[in-house]
């Protein structure tokens, strides 16, 4: 839908005037991508969600086709983009924050597709509405409730079932719920063999989606918004002797309750107000053999989104508001410093876990309040969009120095003020080309994890970086459009593991990374007829990090050079046919170049090579997706069928190791695995 | 902010993961086993002998190019390794050599080692970390050739971060570490008790090794959060070696919650008949050790 008179465009909403057939003027919000998109953009609206191949018809995963995003570790579910680790991407559905966008173990996101109307991937150069975040951003636009009757769907496969439903209620009103409910632990737990399960890690996972919408007057509509999601999973791998168990098992969840306000006035302006509160849940126990590492954090989220559109001139508009978020903290961890592993740690699958066994409790509060103001300019063929964010962070424990003995807790609090210009500008030099480039500056708070006394440091303060983005858009003719885009960002500030072996009490990490991300991405469209359709993205990268005092960069951790994703759909007489085909460059290991045994526990420990100097082989597959459509009386009946892994290729996902850490094997992923379910819509 | 474990994704992997053999068990090439020290915990400038076990196809070598090296380097905080990477590839000053050695502990461990501050111009510096039975090591570097071994020296540190009454309650009631004992191994056929010296060649046989029952010991462990002792006790595990045969697993054992004194492994003996060395290590969790000998014959 492309905006004209009439709509009012706060960034990517609109509120746009609907009338019923029974002459009721409504609202609709709509999601505007291509004539707003960002350089280097990508969106995927409606019904590609469903039906990327490879995705099991869910709309995260449907994201991993998109260009600028690496593939996943096996089981993963961690999104990188353009070389940005996943927790500097921010996740946004409707103005609402959200801590993940994938399940843990990767196979579903938090969000049902049929709760989504379109999802957007930003890699980078986002304008000044966002921040928080040194990587990308995901957009998601959460569907409107029918304005008629009623609607559903039930989906079901060997994963999960899940349901969107929505009714109208009223004038204009309307509730829109989906959910999740996964089995797979269910399921598997009963047809894997015991040994299997004990290494399997089943994940088990729910969600819930809810969107009630009020209108008020004519001119303004009210959505109270519900997201919550729930995951865990445990394994355990069994060993005679006690020094060789493993085990780990975890639990997250989420849950945020907002209210999204929207107001269009004559004059063309309008307002966008989104309060917002949440509460979330990550914790994990590990052990591996005598050591161990459990960490909890419960956080309370608060948040405010607020924008007021104002046209200034037939060819300006500005925009002024505010984005604010809250979070407080209470964390408690023990056990290893080592573990959780972060970006930069080196290791090797199958070593023993060793290291300390520490304890800390600790609170934190991290205050962001970033008023922003943006202009928009278009004229002729040129839009200029300078905007102005000034992010005022507030960073705060509860204990700077570890515990000791009866000495009193005693805090530590600090404010950072932090101006975050972007700019971002695009010339339609013709009718089928336009470029686009942006700039920006961008921050990030430290983890609430990161602020202990003992496994961290309590006065970290904010990372930065800085984004370059130049693409142009082609489109050429009917069928054809090509996206070709180069970016950089440059990142300083980053939080790393204290190298030295003697450092300071309280400053476990510090904060002297650095860090860059270049490369190109294009990303070719093609649609040459009704009944075929297709894309194309390649994208080459690099990403390297280091401490500012070391001679080199090295590789980030799941740094890809090459990403290759071709996808083709065929649609004929309800039969959707649809094939993916992936590459990506493996990701950098860390070589063992010899080892030693440790007499203390009798297990022999590795001794490492230059850091991430070796890379796991190129990964490549071929997925097929077919689903046919049937339609009975008003009901819409789709049994698809998807084969991850057409060709059967041995994927090497990691590289493992004998017990001297003499002699080096491989461990392949997924072999050819067929996933069936269905949908159902009314 | 969520972070999630780079573990994870590995275990869900393993399902897939090829079975690369116990290697560590069968004896091919002359090996550093294991080292033991007495006393099993010691104090800074505590004298501590030290004792090697060091195996070849052709039996156990009494090794005098067996050399022995103190490392002083603290690990850093950003290794995932019991000792700092640079004990292993650093020139370090020589302690002993020989299959025996008599090295006096620094006077600095528990300083460099231990929860100790170590010293500084500029703040308070990080003190190590104990290891989950709350105990910090000595490492000492052994090299035989191209070789390399740690053996890690439990010292005996005051408590710190507790506070006064608490400190004086650990002392009251800790107990330095002792060394486990070994008492037996015996073998089942079947169920049926073979000897030692007539073993069947070919065949599936129960090993099961015991140990004395005062060899896992309890202790009290300090909780800095809560600042509470609690209570723990040893975990003990068993490392099997062979010159021929095949063991189901390379360690058994049990944990602290098992009060079991011995523990078993099957063993799949050669076909061909001959003499066969054996070599069993025991290990507590607090880092104290006992090793064990034995010849055994396998017969047609």
């Amino acid at each position: 839908m492309k905006p004209h008179a009439g709509h009012l465009a706060l960034a990517m909403l609109t509120i746009a005037p609907v009338t019923r057939a029974e002459g009721h003027a409504v609202y609709e919000t709509v999601v505007i991508a291509p004539s707003t998109r960002e350089a280097g953009e990508s969106d995927l609206p409606g019904e590609a969600l469903r039906q990327a191949p490879g995705a099991q018809g869910d709309a995260g995963k449907a994201l991993e086709n998109l260009p600028g995003v690496a593939r996943p570790a096996l089981g993963g579910g961690e999104l990188v983009v353009w070389g940005a680790t996943p927790d500097e991407t921010r996740i946004v559905i409707d103005g609402i924050e959200i801590p993940a966008l994938y399940h843990l173990g990767g196979l579903r996101s938090t969000v049902n597709t049929g709760f989504v109307r379109s999802l957007s991937l930003v890699p980078g150069g986002y304008g000044a509405e966002f921040g928080r975040g040194l990587g990308g951003l995901v957009r998601a636009a959460s569907r409107e409730p029918p304005m008629e009757r009623y609607q559903g769907e039930v989906n079901a496969d060997v994963l999960d079932t899940s349901f969107a439903a929505g009714a109208a209620i009223g004038s204009g009103g309307g509730v829109l719920a989906a959910g999740r409910f996964g089995y797979l632990d269910r399921i598997l737990g009963g047809v894997l063999s015991p040994d299997t399960r004990r290494l399997f890690p089943l994940p088990r996972y729910h969600d819930f989606q809810g969107k009630a919408l009020f209108p008020l007057r004519d001119d303004e509509m009210a959505e109270v918004i519900v997201l919550t999601s729930a995951d865990s999973d445990a394994v355990t791998s069994s060993s005679p002797s006690p020094a060789s168990v493993a085990t780990q098992d975890r639990d997250r969840s989420f849950t945020r309750l907002g209210i999204r306000y929207m107001r269009a006035l004559p004059d063309g302006s309008g307002v966008t107000l989104t309060p917002f509160v949440g509460w979330d849940h990550t914790g994990q126990n590990q052990t591996a053999g005598l050591a161990l590492a459990s960490e909890s954090i419960d956080s309370t989220v608060l948040g405010l989104r607020a924008a007021c559109v104002v046209p200034f001139s037939p060819w300006s508009t500005w925009t002024l508001g505010f984005d604010g978020m809250m979070t407080w903290s209470t964390v408690q961890r023990a056990g290893s410093a080592t573990l959780p592993a972060r970006e930069g740690d080196i290791g090797a699958f199958g070593q023993p876990i060793s290291g300390g066994a520490s304890a800390d409790a600790w609170n934190t509060a991290i205050a962001n309040l970033a008023p922003y103001a943006a202009l928009e300019f278009a004229r002729g063929r040129w839009r200029l969009l300078p905007s102005f964010r000034f992010d005022g962070y507030a960073i705060s424990t509860n204990r700077s120095t570890p515990p000791s003995g009866i000495t009193p807790q005693v805090g530590t609090a600090h404010l950072s003020w932090s101006p975050a210009p972007r700019l971002a500008v695009a010339h339609q030099t013709r009718s089928w080309l336009r470029e686009d480039i942006a700039l920006g500056l961008y921050q990030q708070a430290p983890s609430p994890g990161d602020l202990s006394a003992v496994f961290g440091t309590p006065t970290l303060g904010l990372a930065h970086a800085l984004h370059a983005v130049a693409g142009a858009d082609m489109d050429i003719g009917r069928t054809l459009s090509v996206q070709p885009v180069l970016f950089y960002r440059r990142m300083w500030g980053l939080v790393m593991r204290n190298p030295t072996p003697n450092p300071p009490l309280a400053q476990a990490l510090v904060q002297d990374g650095v860090g860059h991300a270049y490369g190109a991405q294009i990303l070719v469209r093609f649609v040459p007829s009704p009944i075929f359709s297709g894309w194309v993205a390649y994208t080459l990268s690099r990403s390297e990090r280091k401490h500012s005092g070391d001679a080199s960069y090295r590789l980030l951790d799941e740094d890809q050079t090459h990403l290759l994703t071709a996808v083709a759909n065929a649609t004929f007489r309800g039969l959707v046919v649809g094939l993916r085909f992936r590459l990506a460059t493996g990701m950098p290991r860390t070589p063992v170049i010899g080892s030693y045994l440790d007499t203390t526990t009798g297990q022999y420990q590795p001794i490492f090579g230059a850091q991430n100097s070796i890379r796991l082989p190129v990964f490549y597959a071929l997925d097929l997706r077919m689903e046919k459509r049937f339609h009975v009386r008003s009901v819409d009946i789709a049994p698809y069928l998807e084969v991850l892994n057409l060709t059967n290729h041995a994927n090497i996902e990691e590289f493992t190791y004998d017990e001297q850490f003499a002699a080096r094997s491989n461990i392949t992923g997924l072999p050819i695995l067929a996933v069936a379910g269905f949908s159902i819509r009314l | 902010m969520m972070r999630l474990s780079k573990i994870l994704p590995l275990l869900w992997l393993a399902a897939c993961a090829p079975k690369m053999g116990n290697s560590a068990s069968l004896i091919a090439d002359e090996r550093i086993l294991g080292a033991r020290a007495d006393p099993a915990e010691a104090g800074p400038s505590d004298t501590v002998a030290y004792t090697s076990l060091v195996a070849s196809p052709s039996g156990t070598v009494n090794e005098q190019a067996l050399l022995w090296s103190l490392c002083k380097l603290r690990k850093p905080v950003a290794e995932n390794t019991p000792v700092s990477q640079d004990c292993l590839t650093e020139d370090l000053a020589l302690s002993a050599q020989g299959a025996q050695a008599s090295i006096r502990t620094p006077s600095a461990a528990c300083v460099n080692f231990g929860p100790l501050a170590p010293p500084s111009s500029g703040g308070t510096l990080r003190p190590t970390d104990p290891d989950v039975t709350g105990g910090y090591y000595q490492p000492i570097r052994l090299d035989l050739g191209a070789q390399q071994a740690i053996f890690r020296e439990r010292l005996h540190c005051d408590l710190a971060g507790a506070s006064l009454l608490l400190s004086q309650e650990f002392r009251a009631s800790y107990a330095p570490n002792q060394n486990p004992t070994l008492v037996s191994l015996s073998a089942l056929v079947g169920q049926q008790p073979t000897s030692l010296d007539a073993l069947p060649a070919g065949e599936r046989i129960r090993l099961v090794a015991t140990w004395s029952p005062d060899s896992a010991e309890t202790f009290p462990v300090f909780d800095s959060v809560s600042q509470t002792l609690a209570e723990q006790r040893e975990a003990l595990w068993l490392s099997w070696f062979v010159t021929a045969g095949v063991f189901d697993d390379s360690t058994t054992g049990h944990s602290a919650d098992d009060a079991t004194n011995g523990s078993e492994n099957a063993w799949q003996s050669p076909n061909v008949p001959g003499t066969v060395y054996l070599w069993l290590v025991l290990h507590d969790s607090r880092g104290g050790a006992d090793f064990a000998a034995h010849t055994l014959t396998v017969v047609p």
